[in-house]
């Protein structure tokens, strides 16, 4: 497939400076063309979206039956499995777990190949990886609705599951590297820098984790400390790095159009490795002042990544015309990254004195955390998907309409659950702020908010039916493709050659 | 192609080629913005965080001010006069710090004699004086002098208030119970036959 | 940066001064803390909490209470912790020293409950009276049971879950005579409505350890770090009510008393 490529025009567009890195991307030595990469991933990559979505979708359904149960805790009370206190958290393991690292890392995959111009390898530590990493997150859905969850946030799978995963993601870590070292472009591009950070990342920070709290159980607040770390490294380090290596990737891919800077995207990969590393720690946990002080601090000036991100970008799609612009995959990722400037945003404006102990212990710190989780990983996974999928099968999503009913079913979802939860959070602050209104007057207040939150977290449930329907419907496509062939053979009739 | 049609393949559309990064430079404006935060950080983290001491919590921003924030016992009215008397009496030997010297007086500061829960041993000691080797926080000290005998010199009470000062003395982290004027008169009453001074194996039969 | 190995290292760099920093430091300072030594009727603070209540604290992980509920008192200055009467002081590391795990939530959908076992009733989220003068630990005790059986009898407007299956619900008969352990009979009306002690409700083992636990709960002792100060305006927890250290008294446990320093001296700044 000839397309004029972009690399000759400079970013308005017309014939200029050659960007820096590569000239023209197919005059790569022995670069594989993109068929062949995307053929090499598959059994890779798709078993590990497949499972994503899966428990995305599991998981969303759970976290709405708990939303609900919040509000409505009479009904079905007598089940310990459906109390809020063991669904919501199973919930959020699925989300985080289950869908969110998993959908990054075979985000990852793919663009380590693509951007690579090489076969990927490492198809077998891959599998063994998702095998690994697959049971833990069912194991440990089982022990939480058992009772044997942590308590700790983000870490809320019993040890055992804990081993599993770390041991899948060292699996996944391999492939990653023996993708990266069969590259055959050797300049960099801003994706694969923060690939490596995110997986050496998260394999560090999760090690951590399951150490200080499960393993050599750390003495008192220790484990707080090593819970809070993580969680906090865990957005603003992994989920941060392995989503922006998307959007970094996709969104200039999309337009057609070199990335505007890449000492932009160097200046935003410093200050995230940082400052994305300092925060975490409010000033109402019980610890020393200057562990939230440093977290202040460092909050502050991951504003200078965001700002570096948000420059980037704006520049890259500045004055794209209007069909480029109604691109699905943009669309995704304008959302994600948007989201992803405002949870920057949120959690600097959280760790400020007066705002965040306004806010602390509210709703809205939920808000915040959907705004990462939902808003930036999961918007921005499944815009990657959209592009990727196809790419695998070698052939377009059958049902044109379905991906844009999820993307907009899902937004839709997203917006009517973060406005629930500020909504509900505000209404608490308002009650708090005074001493003399009891207690029970907050959560009167924040109820109506609370129920549609629950309605919110259906609808971006619902959301992901589309995107289920179109792999049934490709599944399909590619059985009777097989059935074709075969009953040709049968037949002798010579068989077609599938493109 | 039937838009709706999910039966036939699709072809993917045309792509563009793998991503490319430009060459634009970081604005000026944004490296001084990290140059202006950084500062800014650097001063709040001296203000706010309480020097990375491990016992300051907000809302304090000091180890010095949690201790003036805990409270300070009250000095019995004693301790003044005690100090008084220490200076004129005692600080010859003991030295005005209380450390002693090591040829004339063993060391206040610290002292298990001194810190003792009653106070009863170093009244007598005060009284009648101490002659001989004396273990003082398990070290040994042999004076050639021995500590003379106060009980014609100093009234109850300002053997009450010295013995109050160097039980309480905050400089010296003591925080012992005080000595009351009535004790030492009960004491002397009770010693009142013994002209002798004392040894350290006398005295540490005394609870 | 266009070497792999480079900026893996760099990653590596950046990550490590992160974990030096925000783990390995805070672990010197924090995690060799010893308890402090009081002057008070325990010797040390904090001592561990007693077996069943520790056993509580199980249960408490297990059914995900710090998911809707706080653990930690915030200094006077940051909201209105204090002046709610939710504790005396703010809670730091040295309350949770002898936890494991550290629960200390992170929403307050309900109540904190750093100092519950000594909070007075009319400081709860909704208030309500001792009946009796001396009695307050068992009226405590079941207050909390009635609660966990079913919040909204004793809380109207609650969405708390009602935690039914930590009780056993059964009909004495003459082969199971009644249990020593069920609910008076009036709590149990005030429950379920059933009036003539026809029907009973037995707190499990789970609903006791958790009970215990939660009688357990007060981070008040006045400690060098966060010395106790009263204001003018501070609900003080009475401390002539015997909700001292409840059940857990006769298992000798920690229970340095709610006595406030006879001088507080004030914040100077």
């Amino acid at each position: 497939m000839s397309v004029s490529s972009p690399a000759n025009l400079n970013a308005a567009g017309r014939p200029g400076a050659v960007p820096a890195a590569v000239a023209s991307p197919d005059a790569v030595h022995n670069a594989l063309p993109a068929e062949a990469v995307d053929k090499s991933c598959r059994w890779a990559v798709w078993p590990l979206a497949v499972a994503a979505l899966g428990w995305l979708f599991l998981g969303l359904l759970m976290q709405g039956v708990a939303s609900f149960r919040l509000v409505a805790p009479d009904i079905l009370s007598d089940s310990a499995v459906l109390t809020y206190g063991r669904l919501r958290p199973a919930a959020v393991e699925l989300l985080i777990y289950g869908f969110g690292l998993q959908a990054c890392v075979a985000t990852a995959f793919w663009i380590l190949a693509r951007l690579g111009r090489t076969q990927f390898q490492g198809t077998a530590p891959a599998i063994a990886g998702w095998v690994l990493w697959n049971s833990g997150v069912a194991i440990g859905l089982a022990g939480i609705l058992a009772g044997s969850g942590s308590g700790y946030e983000a870490l809320q799978f019993p040890k055992y599951a804990g081993l599993l995963l770390l041991a899948g993601f060292g699996f996944w870590g391999v492939a990653a590297f023996l993708t990266f070292s069969a590259r055959r472009e050797p300049a960099l591009y801003p994706s694969q820098w923060f690939i490596i950070a995110g997986f050496l990342w998260f394999a560090w920070i999760y090690a951590t984790a399951q150490c200080l709290i499960f393993w050599m159980p750390a003495r008192g607040v220790m484990q707080v400390v090593a819970g809070q770390w993580y969680l906090h490294n865990l957005k603003f380090l992994c989920f941060s790095a392995f989503g922006l290596a998307a959007a970094f990737y996709f969104i200039p891919k999309a337009t057609g159009r070199p990335l505007y800077s890449a000492a932009l995207a160097k200046f935003a990969f410093w200050t995230l490795a940082f400052f994305g590393a300092g925060g975490g720690f409010a000033a109402s946990l019980p610890l020393p002042r200057w562990m939230p002080a440093v977290s202040s601090v460092c909050n502050f000036l991951l504003l200078t990544a965001a700002v570096a991100v948000a420059l980037n970008f704006l520049k890259t799609v500045a004055g794209v015309g209007g069909a480029v612009a109604g691109n699905l995959s943009l669309r995704w990722f304008r959302l994600a990254v948007s989201a992803w400037l405002l949870a920057v945003l949120a959690e600097f404006l959280l760790s400020r004195p007066v705002i965040g102990e306004y806010f602390r212990f509210t709703w809205v710190t939920t808000a915040a955390d959907v705004l990462i989780l939902a808003g930036f990983v999961i918007l921005g996974q499944l815009g990657a998907f959209y592009y990727m999928m196809p790419r695998l099968a070698q052939k377009d999503w059958p049902c044109q309409v379905s991906p844009k009913a999820n993307f907009w079913v899902s937004s839709a979802g997203i917006l009517i659950i973060m406005a629930s939860y500020i909504g509900a959070g505000i209404a608490q602050g308002r009650s708090w702020i005074n001493a003399d209104t009891l207690f029970l007057e907050s959560v009167t207040a924040s109820k109506t908010w609370l129920a549609v939150s629950a309605a919110g977290w259906l609808l971006f449930a619902i959301g992901q039916i589309p995107m289920f329907a179109n792999l049934f419907f490709m599944a399909r496509q590619e059985l009777r493709g097989c059935c074709c062939c075969c009953a040709d053979f049968e037949a002798g009739k010579p068989t077609e050659v599938r493109s | 192609m039937n838009p709706h049609d999910i039966n036939t393949p699709r072809t993917l559309p045309a792509e563009a080629p793998e991503p490319a990064a430009g060459n634009a430079t970081v604005p000026i404006w944004l490296m001084l913005a990290l140059g202006a935060l950084f500062y800014w950080g650097e001063l709040s983290l001296d203000s706010g965080a309480g020097g990375f001491n491990k016992l300051v919590y907000s809302p304090y921003f000091s180890e010095r001010e949690v201790k003036m924030a805990n409270p300070q016992p009250k000095l019995d009215p004693l301790y003044e006069k005690g100090q008084g008397t220490f200076m004129l009496y005692c600080a010859a030997c003991h030295q005005n710090d209380g450390m002693g010297s090591s040829t004339q007086a063993p060391p206040l500061v610290g002292s298990d004699w001194v810190l003792h829960e009653t106070p009863d041993r170093i009244i007598r000691l005060v009284l009648l004086g101490l002659q001989g080797p004396v273990k003082v926080s398990g070290k040994e000290y042999n004076f050639t002098t021995a500590m003379p005998p106060w009980k014609d010199v100093l009234n109850d009470e300002q053997i009450a208030a010295v013995l109050t000062f160097i039980r309480q003395n905050r400089d010296w982290n003591h925080n012992a119970s005080s000595v009351k004027p009535e004790k030492v008169a009960e004491i002397r009453k009770a010693e009142a036959g013994r002209a002798e001074s004392w040894t350290a194996e006398q005295l540490l039969k005394i609870p | 940066m266009n070497h792999g190995p480079l900026i893996f290292l760099g990653a590596l760099v950046t990550m490590a001064i992160s974990w030096c920093g925000l783990i390995f430091t805070p672990q010197l300072q924090l995690g060799r803390m010893e308890q402090a030594p009081m002057k008070l009727l325990a010797p040390a603070y904090p001592a561990g909490r007693p077996g069943i209540a520790a056993q509580g604290r199980e249960v408490y992980r297990a059914l995900g209470c710090a998911e809707c509920h706080t653990q930690q008192v915030r200094p006077s200055g940051d909201n209105t912790d204090l002046e709610r009467g939710w504790g005396l002081r703010r809670t730091v590391a040295r309350d949770f020293l002898t936890d494991s795990p550290v629960l200390v939530g992170r929403l307050r959908v309900g109540p904190d409950l750093a100092n519950i076992a000594i909070r007075e009733p009319k400081q709860f989220a909704v208030p309500w009276q001792y009946k009796t003068q001396s009695n307050h630990v068992e009226e405590l005790e079941l207050w909390h049971y009635a609660h966990l059986y079913n919040p909204r009898a004793v809380s109207p407007g609650s969405i708390m879950p009602a935690y039914r299956y930590l009780f056993e619900e059964r009909t004495p008969s003459p082969k199971r005579p009644p249990s020593l352990d069920a609910l008076p009979p009036e709590i149990t009306a005030r429950l379920t409505g059933v009036k003539n002690g026809a029907f009973e409700i037995v707190p499990r083992r789970e609903a006791r350890a958790l009970v215990a636990y939660l009688m357990s709960l007060r981070a008040d002792a006045p400690l060098f770090e966060a010395p106790v100060q009263i204001t003018a305006d501070a609900k003080v927890p009475n401390a002539a009510s015997a909700t001292n250290a409840p059940a857990a008294n006769a298992s000798g446990t920690n229970a340095p008393a709610t006595n406030v320093p006879a001088t507080p001296a004030p914040i100077s700044k």
